[in-house]
């Protein structure tokens, strides 16, 4: 499984921005980060279908899952199930010396355009929640 | 890039090769380093042309030594680092088809710009 977390440069202004704005910093986080977590969901579910034998690895796929909070910091998992089934997903994603490994798994994961998408979606979440409690929503 | 890294993975003085290039009846070396470019996505972009790009690699390195396997990637990692590329962290576990060996990797980035010469 990867841990999704939100981080990204400027993050901890727009926070308090948020904070002066009394809004729900926790539950704006917690929006964003269900969302990034979909997205990698949803690429590594097409990433996998090329694999497809007895489909038990693309059935561990967590499906919606949950953003965990400890304290002040929240992440989301997200990933194959590797003690049901996903584990065949391990071998895929990094390879061995022997097996070339799934690029497009991987990149599903952890590639730069994956990780801007995130990015993006963090940075468009907090922005929009300061939009909108400026305008008074 | 792809030549720097080589190039710097064998001053360490063990086989580089590529992820998944061993053949299936090919034994593993004692200790080796394999590699695999992620992908090299634009970085940056003006007027409408990339002008860097990212190379993206993982660098592995299997081992009957597990001791070694806990400690050489973190050499490779400050080698890379007095070369200007980007790695995050101290690594990861990684599967080995050997029983005998055990595995572990790092993320390697280096931002390449459209004037500078791929070395």
């Amino acid at each position: 499984m990867a841990k999704i977390e939100m981080q990204f440069d400027g993050m901890d202004a727009i926070i308090r921005q948020l904070e002066q704005l009394e809004v729900d910093v926790r539950q704006t986080v917690t929006g964003a980060l269900q969302e990034a977590g979909q997205l990698v969901t949803e690429q590594a579910r097409a990433a996998i279908q090329p694999h497809r034998r007895t489909g038990k690895t693309e059935a561990s796929l967590i499906e919606n899952p949950p953003v965990e909070w400890t304290g002040t910091q929240a992440a989301v998992n997200v990933g194959f199930d590797i003690n049901n089934g996903g584990l065949p997903s391990i071998f895929l994603m990094y390879g061995t010396p022997r097996m070339k490994k799934d690029t497009n798994l991987y990149n599903a994961f952890y590639g730069a355009q994956t990780q801007k998408k995130i990015e993006q979606i963090e940075r468009d979440a907090l922005d929009n929640a300061v939009e909108k409690a400026m305008q008074g929503g | 890039m792809k030549q720097q890294l080589i190039d710097t993975l064998s001053t360490f003085g063990y086989p580089v090769m590529l992820q998944g290039s061993l053949l299936p009846d090919e034994p593993y070396p004692p200790a080796f380093f394999t590699f695999w470019n992620n992908g090299t996505p634009d970085n940056s972009h003006y007027d409408n042309k990339a002008i860097s790009y990212v190379w993206d690699f993982s660098i592995y390195f299997y081992a009957i030594d597990p001791e070694l396997v806990n400690t050489i990637l973190l050499d490779v990692k400050a080698a890379l680092l007095a070369l200007g590329w980007i790695v995050d962290g101290k690594g990861y576990d990684v599967p080995s088809d050997e029983k005998t060996h055990t595995g572990r990797a790092i993320n390697a980035l280096y931002v390449e710009y459209e004037n500078t010469q791929e070395v």
